[in-house]
């Protein structure tokens, strides 16, 4: 059975109707790991707030996105804000920009059980608090009462964490949700959302440019280019045996560390020419 | 400099509203009470700003004055604020026709001359500081929707309130819990502005009969009355206009000041 069933789903903006994302398909099964990786512009971003239905009214929708059976494509805002936080939810990259600066963490973390899990304030802190220590911040407590500027990178990427996974959803969206770290950060960020996505058995669709970083986390892997999908498969067999000339590029830049010393670095473009530089 | 600008301010509002406080309970003369024996006297020690054309104790009017001021400024801003402030947060989470439909009935009323507002206004309803209060609060609303659209259209672009809709939360609840919160140190420096503009446009209506009935006394209404006797005694004039100006300075500068402290913020946000 699949959690989630996106068919030729295609994304338009404005009136000239640009096309941001050109009928893509895939399937991701309950638990399963599905990395999307892609250049800026490739039509990543827009594909996961597709998926939330968090595009702004200028988008135009078309194709079909089942997830658990039900179709979010054409439904209205209102009904799929009932399903964002209980069904779905969604890790943002920046976690300077993501938490209200005007709001202590463990309110905002708590919302979620508020508005879906019908839990009051009492109950609530005390799940947070639980789930604030699972994503490594020792001193939960403390947390909780802060506000967002007095805490670190990473703590407010744990604590977005902690906001996108206490309501144990089936699906989370991971939007590079930790290009914003450091890289030794990164890692003790990757390592912990594994942990916690196969605690709460989430399924999860991550977003990043880094082939490496999603290696860590997904078992298959999607390479979108302008829009479209150019080749899909399990991690494992991408690395080795990459089909489209992008792919190779991708994988061939990050090996740079096999490059001999004094030898030109590779570039996408020696793989994957384009006409015009963008 | 800045926190020189935000203190001055702040001491002085707090003058003005300690001379309202301090009015409710004392002042050294019946501000309404005429004595004819004693017009225009010089300040002394019994009439410590001296008396006015019409004998009454010019101190104790400069005082009950302020409480006009204060009524004035408020009721006129909360007007403004509860009308303009909601106004401007629809504009900006709706976007689309709605905001561009709000948009272009604030840019049409902000044409429109407040004056020419309060004169219709007295002109049915009679001239009273109601009816002032009432012709400043509107003639206000479309600021305080543009600065509160400006600010949610901001806010509403911002990545938490993506993440906020991303946990389920709804169009009220995020308007409440993170555009309002977020937008409110903006609204309170457009407030303390909007007080001072009040004030002054209270005291224009007041020198042009638009505002006070004869009996209540305020600073505009004493600058009309020493209209009459400019020339014979200038002191006349010089008190309610101080007093004026202390408090359009006082409430221009604490909004200054609130933004310039508050600009830090603000740039973080973004």
């Amino acid at each position: 059975m699949t959690l989630l069933a996106v068919r030729d789903l295609t994304v338009r903006f404005g009136r000239r109707r640009l096309v941001a994302v050109d009928s893509i398909s895939f399937d991701l099964g309950p638990r399963q790991r599905l990395g999307i990786i892609g250049e800026s512009g490739s039509g990543k971003t827009v594909t996961a707030l597709a998926l939330m239905g968090l595009l702004p009214e200028t988008a135009q929708v078309s194709g079909s996105i089942q997830l658990a059976g039900r179709e979010l494509v054409g439904l209205p805002d209102s009904a799929i804000a009932r399903l964002r936080g209980d069904l779905m939810s969604m890790v943002f990259q920046e976690p300077m920009t993501a938490l209200d600066p005007t709001m202590r963490v463990g309110r905002q973390v708590a919302e979620v059980l508020l508005l879906h899990a019908g839990r009051s304030g009492g109950p609530a802190r005390a799940q947070v608090i639980e789930m604030l220590h699972r994503v490594g911040l020792s001193d939960s407590e403390r947390v909780a009462d802060s506000y967002p500027h007095q805490l670190s990178g990473g703590q407010r990427q744990r604590c977005l964490l902690a906001m996108a996974l206490i309501n144990s959803p089936d699906l989370v969206i991971c939007d590079e949700p930790t290009t914003a770290l450091d890289v030794t950060v990164q890692a003790k960020v990757l390592r912990l959302l594994d942990e916690v996505l196969t605690a709460e058995s989430a399924a999860c669709v991550f977003i990043s440019h880094d082939l490496a970083v999603v290696s860590q986390v997904c078992s298959d892997v999607l390479v979108m280019l302008d829009g479209r999908i150019v080749e899909a498969g399990p991690v494992a067999r991408l690395f080795t045996a990459p089909e489209h000339p992008y792919t190779r590029g991708l994988v061939a830049t990050s090996r740079i560390d096999e490059v001999p010393p004094g030898a030109r670095l590779p570039t996408v473009e020696d793989f994957f020419p384009r006409e015009q530089a963008r | 400099m800045r926190r020189l600008s935000l203190w001055l301010g702040a001491a002085l509002v707090a003058l003005v509203v300690l001379m309202a406080l301090v009015s409710l309970v004392w002042t050294p003369y019946d501000p309404t009470l005429v004595v004819p024996g004693q017009r225009l006297q010089n300040p002394s020690a019994a009439h410590w700003l001296g008396t006015d054309a019409m004998g009454i104790d010019v101190f104790s009017r400069l005082l009950i004055g302020a409480q006009t001021t204060i009524v004035v400024g408020v009721v006129s801003v909360s007007i403004a604020a509860v009308l303009g402030v909601p106004l401007g947060m629809l504009s900006g989470q709706a976007g689309g026709w709605v905001d561009e439909v709000v948009m272009r009935v604030t840019d049409i009323a902000y044409a429109f001359p407040a004056l020419l507002l309060a004169i219709l206004l007295a002109a049915r309803f009679g001239a009273s500081p109601v009816t002032a209060m009432i012709a400043i609060g509107l003639a206000t609303i479309p600021s305080f929707a543009r600065v509160t659209r400006a600010g949610t259209t901001q806010v509403m672009s911002s990545e938490f309130v993506l993440a906020a809709r991303a946990s389920g939360t709804r169009w009220p609840g995020v308007s409440m819990r993170h555009v309002l919160p977020n937008i409110a140190p903006l609204i309170g420096v457009q407030a303390s502005v909007t007080f001072a503009l009040a004030i002054l446009a209270e005291a224009a209506l007041s020198y042009l009969g638009l505002s006070t009935a004869a009996i209540v006394p305020t600073w505009g209404k004493m600058l009309r009355d020493a209209q009459s006797v400019m020339f014979s005694a200038p002191l006349q004039a010089l008190w309610p206009g101080l007093a004026i100006a202390m408090a359009v300075l006082g409430f221009n500068l604490l909004g200054d000041g609130l933004r310039d402290l508050l600009d830090p913020r603000l740039r973080e946000v973004t």
